[in-house]
């Protein structure tokens, strides 16, 4: 019985194509990243400087940079760190924030009022501000990135978990765990998560593209991760040099991260329409 | 004969679901004269309140009427479109329905008396001074004191009773003379329900119009209406006479419902007899009689022929059955005699379990912004009991009386402002939560809603088993599953179910999941929060015996809520009645129901209906004006003095429990002369 509410819950998210269209992308994607040296056509890291700045051939699908590279190999490697940085920052922002957010939605008081009045704070400032900021403090490697991508995110996984955790613990199966004598632990991991994943779901798979584009910005300018690594956004910037006399290679990753977030995106509505099929339609 | 003004013939209305039509009415005619007062009975899902919306053409996608005909003074409306100008003008100004909730029915930003004038305006043409005088007289017909002042409040300054009042108004106010009133008393407190439907029998008669009570309550039905339609599975099964149904029930299922429900003029020994199993799913009903599945009269007939039809087997009175009369007596006379019935003397033992000294729970009105401290009222106000090992307490009293805040203080959810609150001679308030975890496998809760109180993301299992988990009673997951196992068996369900999630099971088998929940960690007290009213009433006899089954088997104490007097009748050892935070009355079952001695109890016990017409003619009536205050504003003296009809100078001087006679004990300063009266 339960596998046929799952069932019914695949047969609403891919009852409309865009959506299953999208999942196709978004895996072709993750199996690219999890692939990546058996794909790739080339070693991204090897110099050819003898063809340096090559167009579209049969040989580099995407051409070749300024130090010979294939592109098309540099932008499969890229993936990875487009989906390290878009899905582990996610990750942290989610636990860190949620688990915050659960601690001050169930016993609320004083701590609750601090907790709340900081998260204001850093709303007021804006995401890539805060990021540069911590890329200048901590330096930028991939992980630095990852955690620094995910600090501007905590705040709203904290707002949402707490309202959610509020309205839950409300509930009758809440008091009567109370009654039962189960831990607060307990009641936050158990059953109040569980009841209120489904909005953070579908806040989660959207952020991931908003992540992706966030670490391409801040590659682009130079303050994500040091060169040789590949990255989008890295590449778009060595290529913008170059875009008059060789544009593919910076539309090319450009195409690369719009296709890859714009799917997360949809995906993202079709699991929330299919998680409340009454909210169909409205974006 | 009296003018026929409303007949409906054979309507069939259905819902697409998951690409099916699923039949909620299925072939209903039935009919309603000038002046009469019919009632259509029926549990949740027979479909009766789709007929009532079927009339008046309410029915919204996926939902179609599919067949029939409804003549309003012999001419077929359904031939009018839904939208068409023809059919807003039948709807409130022919036929006008009351529905159950009376929050969300009124229109939170219109000031009550436009509400009212607005539907006197659709329908007729009038100044608005005319308008505004057959305002202020509905209000006044309505029950509305004060009405020139209250006309200009909003909805959420009156209480659920005179928002229900001013929702009759608005039906009556463009003269409409067939009034439908689903389940439209359902949501309220018995003494308001008495109230009001007292109110609407008035109003029927002075306007010579028609009533169609729709509900689910046969006390009611034996009161008010003059004849009956009984549903079950979008089907009529029975109609009549009202006399004549009560006295000869020809349908299995109206015999049944009768033997299932408690009444408050039973003798205490009677064993309720519940209707088994659980109404059929709509989506795939037989071509045979719907209710066979759960009849203990069927028969090999039952499940060779047809579908039976209504026929008459009275004069005026149609059963939808093959049995005749006799052979359902005949076949009532083989049925095995419940004889289960809690030996109570034995198993009351003298040690004190729960001791509760003056309790008092308050709670802090907010003033609002800038304001400071608001207001405190008592929601439980100097509450003193005692329950000893294997009793059980009933706990009765109306929305507002402070009984589920007591219940709460009990299990600690709240903590009590004063008093003690002694578990096995231990005090509990104090206890910080760590300590507390010890005794919580002891004492344990079965809630009211069973749909809000079990874990909608957790399999049946892992509910049930849960307590075990946390107070580790079990060492092996063998000794988990094989108790999980025996719980699940001990409520009467399949421990096959155990996989399933709770919106899976009906609201009866969730309820069972509930108290197998409180069973699980052991526990010597269960707090029953009310586990019965949200029930359907055929299965609420079969939890009303689980419990007192249990009860004897495990030796459990129960504290027993119930806002009716007539539920806790067959369970209780002993009853207390609440009253605005404060316990009234206590007395062992049989006295109170014998000597009622507070005029609250008095007037609670009168506004109850008991399901048999005979009965109901005689009782004499004691009605109480008004409804709980909200909140026990600190009144002087005694808290029911404003609506008590005994109430003199004396009754605002401090007041203390008496006893009457032993165990009996009254919170009244008449108690003097309420002796005499006796």
């Amino acid at each position: 019985m339960r596998k046929s509410k799952f069932r019914r819950f695949m047969d609403t998210l891919f009852s409309r194509k865009i959506v299953m269209v999208s999942f196709v992308v978004v895996l072709v994607f993750l199996v690219m990243a999890v692939l990546a040296p058996l794909l790739a056509p080339y070693d991204p890291y090897e110099q050819d400087l003898m063809h340096t700045l090559q167009g579209i051939s049969s040989e580099h699908l995407f051409g070749t940079d300024k130090y010979g590279r294939d592109i098309l190999s540099r932008i499969i490697y890229g993936s990875r760190i487009s989906l390290i940085v878009g899905v582990g920052s996610v990750l942290i922002a989610f636990v860190i924030g949620s688990t915050i957010g659960m601690i001050i939605g169930y016993f609320g008081g004083w701590l609750d009022t601090v907790v709340m009045r900081i998260t204001d704070m850093m709303f007021a400032i804006p995401q890539v501000v805060l990021a540069l900021a911590l890329a200048a403090v901590l330096g930028n490697g991939l992980w630095n990135l990852t955690f620094l991508m995910s600090v501007g995110a905590i705040p709203g996984y904290i707002r949402m978990l707490r309202g959610q955790v509020m309205a839950i613990k409300e509930q009758d199966f809440i008091t009567a765990g109370r009654v039962i004598g189960a831990s607060p632990g307990r009641l936050m991991f158990f059953h109040m998560l569980p009841n209120g994943f489904s909005p953070i779901l579908v806040f989660m798979t959207q952020s991931v593209g908003g992540t992706i584009l966030g670490e391409a910005g801040l590659s682009f300018l130079g303050l994500g991760i040091d060169p040789p690594t590949a990255t989008w956004g890295g590449l778009i910037n060595e290529g913008r040099q170059y875009l008059l006399t060789n544009p593919v290679y910076s539309i090319a990753p450009g195409i690369f991260i719009v296709l890859l977030v714009m799917a997360l995106n949809i995906l993202g509505d079709g699991i929330r329409d299919a998680m409340d099929p009454r909210l169909r339609g409205q974006h | 004969m009296e003018e026929r003004i409303l007949e409906v013939k054979n309507l069939c209305t259905g819902f697409e679901v998951d690409g099916q039509t699923v039949r909620a009415v299925d072939g209903v005619s039935f009919h309603v004269d000038r002046g009469e007062i019919i009632s259509i009975v029926g549990e949740s899902g027979s479909g009766k309140s789709v007929t009532q919306m079927s009339i008046l053409q309410l029915i919204r996608k996926p939902g179609r009427i599919m067949a029939g005909e409804v003549l309003l003074d012999g001419q077929d409306i359904l031939k009018y479109p839904a939208d068409s100008e023809e059919m807003r003008k039948i709807r409130g100004g022919r036929i006008s329905m009351i529905f159950q909730e009376p929050m969300t029915s009124l229109n939170p930003v219109l000031r009550v008396g436009e509400q009212i004038k607005e539907c006197i305006l659709l329908h007729h043409k009038m100044t608005n001074q005319e308008a505004e005088e057959r305002t202020l007289q509905l209000l006044r017909d309505v029950g509305i004191k004060n009405e020139k002042i209250r006309k200009d409040e909003y909805p959420h300054q009156f209480s659920g009773g005179m928002r229900q009042r001013i929702m009759i108004a608005i039906a009556l106010a463009a003269g409409a003379d067939i009034l439908i009133a689903d389940e439209a008393t359902t949501a309220l407190d018995v003494t308001t329900q008495a109230q009001l439907l007292e109110m609407m029998k008035e109003l029927v008669k002075r306007y010579h119009s028609s009533l169609i009570i729709v509900t689910h309550n046969l006390g009611i039905v034996a009161r008010y209406a003059q004849r009956i339609y009984v549903m079950y599975a979008g089907e009529i099964l029975e109609s009549g006479d009202t006399q004549q149904i009560f006295a000869h029930p020809s349908h299995p299922y109206t015999r049944g419902l009768l033997k299932a429900i408690p009444r408050l003029d039973d003798d205490k020994e009677r064993v309720l007899e519940p209707i088994d199993g659980l109404p059929p799913d709509l989506a795939d009903k037989s071509a045979y009689c719907a209710f066979e599945p759960r009849c203990k009269y069927a028969g090999r007939d039952c499940r060779e022929k047809n579908k039976p039809v209504l026929h008459e087997t009275d004069k005026g009175h149609f059963a939808a059955c093959h049995l005749e009369a006799e052979e359902l007596d005949e076949a009532e006379k083989n049925f095995e005699k419940r004889t289960l019935k809690r030996h109570h003397h034995g198993i009351i033992k003298e040690e004190k379990l729960l001791e509760l000294q003056h309790v008092t729970k308050s709670f802090k009105k907010s003033g609002g912004f800038l304001k400071g401290g608001g207001e405190v009222f008592k929601a439980v106000d100097d509450v003193s009991l005692t329950i000893k090992k294997g009793e059980i307490l009933g706990l009765v009293g109306e929305s507002g009386c402070g009984k589920s805040t007591l219940a709460k203080c009990i299990l600690k959810i709240y903590q009590a402002n004063e008093g003690k609150i002694l578990f096995r001679g231990k005090d509990i308030i104090p206890l910080k939560e760590r300590e507390m975890k010890g005794l919580r496998a002891q004492i344990s809760c079965i809630f009211q809603d069973p749909f809000s109180s079990l874990d909608p993301r957790q399999t049946a299992g892992s509910i049930v088993g849960e307590p075990l988990k946390i107070h580790k009673l079990v060492s092996t997951p063998e000794a988990y599953a094989n108790r999980v196992d025996e719980l699940f068996r001990m409520v009467n369900l399949d421990p096959a179910l155990k996989d399933r999630v709770a919106h899976e099971f009906s609201g009866g088998q969730r309820q069972r999941l509930g108290i197998a929940r409180a069973l699980a960690s052991n526990p010597e007290f269960i707090l029953c929060d009310e586990p019965i009213s949200a029930l359907d009433v055929s299965i609420q006899a079969q939890i009303i015996n689980l419990l007192e089954e249990l009860a004897d088997k495990l030796q459990l104490t129960y504290i027993f809520i119930a806002h009716d007097l007539s539920v806790v009748k067959h369970i209780s050892d002993r009853i207390a009645v609440m009253y605005l935070g404060k316990i009234v009355e206590i007395a062992p079952c049989e006295e109170l129901y014998r000597n009622p001695l507070h005029p609250y109890t008095q007037a609670l016990l009168s506004a109850i209906p008991i399901p048999d017409p005979v009965v109901e003619k005689e009782r004499k009536t004691i009605r109480i004006q008004g409804e709980v205050s909200d909140g026990a504003l600190e009144i002087r003296g005694c808290g029911f003095r404003p609506r008590c009809p005994k109430a003199t100078k004396e009754c605002e001087h401090s007041m203390q429990m008496k006893e009457y006679t032993e165990g009996h004990f009254v919170l009244c300063n008449q108690i003097k002369k309420l002796k005499e009266e006796i």
